[in-house]
């Protein structure tokens, strides 16, 4: 049962990350290659906290969150300001240097070896310990995470963003600044992405560099498209299949050095596909074209 | 300690550049930002690996892993990039089949050679030539001349015979160049081939100086696309010129920073790229990507 429930506190944090990065990718037409970046930052930023600080969980949480936007800055003003494909680069150099940040610098993360002894969340005098508490708790943050995202694309913002997607000049020609959305939303995604990694670290109370690899980034982006970008339900339903679906292979009996290869060749091929015949996803609308 | 790093910069740079011009060859032409590059760049090194192994001397061996990357090109130009462009796929479609096809095709290395370091250098390790103070071994000699005379061969290619006229023609324009008689599909293959065989020699030149991983390709194509952003994209020159400033910027800042922060060296250059000069120092800004 625990194996149940842990498939399911694992699809909820895929949940935040891919419902997060639709608004940049469905939402707004803009591909980023950092989510394991953002992700990452919110792990390390709460883990380190709260091992050396005894900062608690909620202030981790929220502490990961704003270090992420500030640093999502970074990314989003020079390449916004430029064409499309300058941000798909930048972020794509971003997640590299930020993953060596996390593997080489020593004396802060520990590089390979990873942080342990993350301590396991309190809220407000709740002792979240056992599967079940984490799956409530994954699963508040998922809906959160959700309710962020549809707040923000169903308000004035949220249309703004939809006419960048379609046309950019265009929402330029009403008085739009359009850098400023982009900006704010990038910053938005980062933030949902960190704190998915806070409750990620808290709830393995271990992590180390190769949870957020540019692998990662790209799982994130298979989940968005396979499920659907830009619609209501694509990105959860497309977590949840790609979580549940290599589950499967566990029980065909492959070693696992190589069950972890297939996992990816088939997020691979299933992205391909996807692409080549079905762009707008298992349940979306959007389908990448203008 | 200041010709050695000349040396070393050269070396690097000149992988870099090779990478960065066949990426620019391709970006032109295909006008999305073509992900599996980095993947050319495994494949040709496996494959020279292979043929090694199998008992080829190294340059036999070479020859094999560019025709493995250009074929690499060619089968995704087929089955993928044709196909998706018919059902009329924006470059943010092919973008990320492209990704999928990364994903598939490291993963397939990873599983038929197994993630340790692999190395095609053999033989006794050489104390090298001393020129000027500086250790340059003959297999560094090697990857500079051979990636020189590639990117001259390249440069002429490009900038004067007709099939370089064709690729220039369909960058700027293509419904123009179609009209005119340029046949868009051919060339895309021919720049498919051609590119991707650039992404293989240099996968090759990098595992003649290091140890080879399957996930190697992802570090070569940041670098090589942050070459051809410095360069300026439409320029051979510029892509190359590109791969060697990033190398040298990087072996200077060797003397303070350790190795392992090379990656962080690129991504500031590419920061101080956008903010200040985009378009790089020969080139034209990038293409408008329609997504």
């Amino acid at each position: 049962m625990d194996y149940v429930i842990h498939i399911a506190v694992i699809a909820c944090l895929y949940s935040v990350l891919a419902v997060s990065l639709d608004l940049l990718v469905g939402r707004t037409g803009l591909l980023s290659i950092a989510h394991a970046a953002f992700y990452g930052l919110g792990a390390y930023t709460s883990a380190l906290l709260a091992v050396h600080f005894g900062v608690s969980f909620v202030v981790g949480v929220l502490l990961g969150m704003t270090v992420a936007a500030l640093i999502s800055f970074v990314v989003s003003l020079p390449s916004l300001r430029l064409h499309d494909d300058y941000f798909v680069i930048a972020t794509f150099g971003f997640q590299m240097i930020l993953f060596s940040v996390f593997n080489n610098w020593m004396k802060l993360t520990r590089g390979p070896l990873g942080i342990p002894g993350i301590p396991q969340p309190v809220i407000f005098g709740w002792h979240v310990d056992s599967h079940l508490e984490f799956l409530a708790l994954a699963a508040a943050f998922a809906c959160f995470a959700y309710f962020v995202v549809w707040r923000l694309t169903s308000s004035p913002f949220g249309r703004v963003l939809h006419a960048i997607r379609e046309d950019e000049v265009f929402a330029n020609a009403h008085g739009k600044n359009s850098l400023y959305f982009k900006v704010t939303a990038f910053a938005v995604s980062a933030a949902l992405a960190a704190m998915a990694g806070s409750l990620y670290a808290h709830y393995i109370t271990y992590i180390d560099p190769t949870s957020f690899t540019v692998m990662e980034s790209i799982l994130v982006i298979s989940m968005v498209i396979i499920g659907g970008a830009g619609s209501t339900w694509g990105p959860l339903v497309g977590a949840i299949v790609l979580v549940a679906l290599p589950e499967a292979l566990r029980f065909i009996g492959l070693p696992s050095a190589v069950a972890a290869n297939l996992r990816q060749i088939i997020y691979g091929s299933l992205l391909v596909i996807m692409m080549m015949f079905r762009p707008r996803g298992l349940v979306g609308k959007y389908g990448f074209t203008k | 300690m200041f010709s050695q790093l000349c040396v070393n910069a050269l070396v690097a740079g000149s992988i870099y550049a090779l990478v960065g011009v066949g990426f620019s060859l391709i970006y032109q032409v295909q006008g999305f930002f073509h992900f599996t590059h980095g993947l050319a760049c495994a494949v040709g090194a496996y494959a020279a690996f292979t043929f090694h192994q199998l008992g080829a001397p190294i340059p036999v061996a070479a020859l094999a892993g560019v025709c493995a990357a250009g074929s690499l090109g060619a089968l995704l130009e087929f089955f993928m990039i044709t196909q998706t462009r018919k059902r009329n796929g924006s470059a943010l479609v092919l973008l990320l089949a492209s990704i999928g096809a990364y994903l598939v095709g490291q993963n397939l290395i990873s599983i038929g050679f197994g993630d340790d370091l692999k190395t095609l250098s053999s033989g006794r390790i050489s104390a090298g030539l001393q020129i000027f103070g500086a250790r340059i071994t003959p297999n560094q000699i090697g990857i500079v001349v051979v990636s020189a005379l590639a990117i001259a061969v390249m440069a002429l290619w490009f900038g004067r015979t007709c099939f370089g006229r064709n690729i220039r023609a369909l960058a700027n324009d293509e419904q123009l160049a179609t009209v005119v008689g340029v046949t868009a599909n051919h060339v895309r293959l021919l720049v498919m081939i051609v590119g991707s065989g650039l992404a293989g020699l240099a996968g090759i030149l990098f595992a003649l100086d290091q140890d080879i991983v399957p996930t190697m390709g992802m570090k070569l194509l940041l670098t090589g696309v942050v070459a051809m952003i410095v360069g300026g994209r439409t320029s051979v020159i510029g892509a190359a010129s590109g791969g060697i400033i990033i190398g040298v910027a990087q072996n200077i800042c060797a003397i303070w920073l350790p190795l392992a922060w090379q990656d962080s060296v690129v991504f500031v250059i590419l920061v101080f790229f956008l903010l200040l000069s985009p378009y790089g120092l020969l080139g034209q800004p990038l293409r408008h990507s329609t997504i």
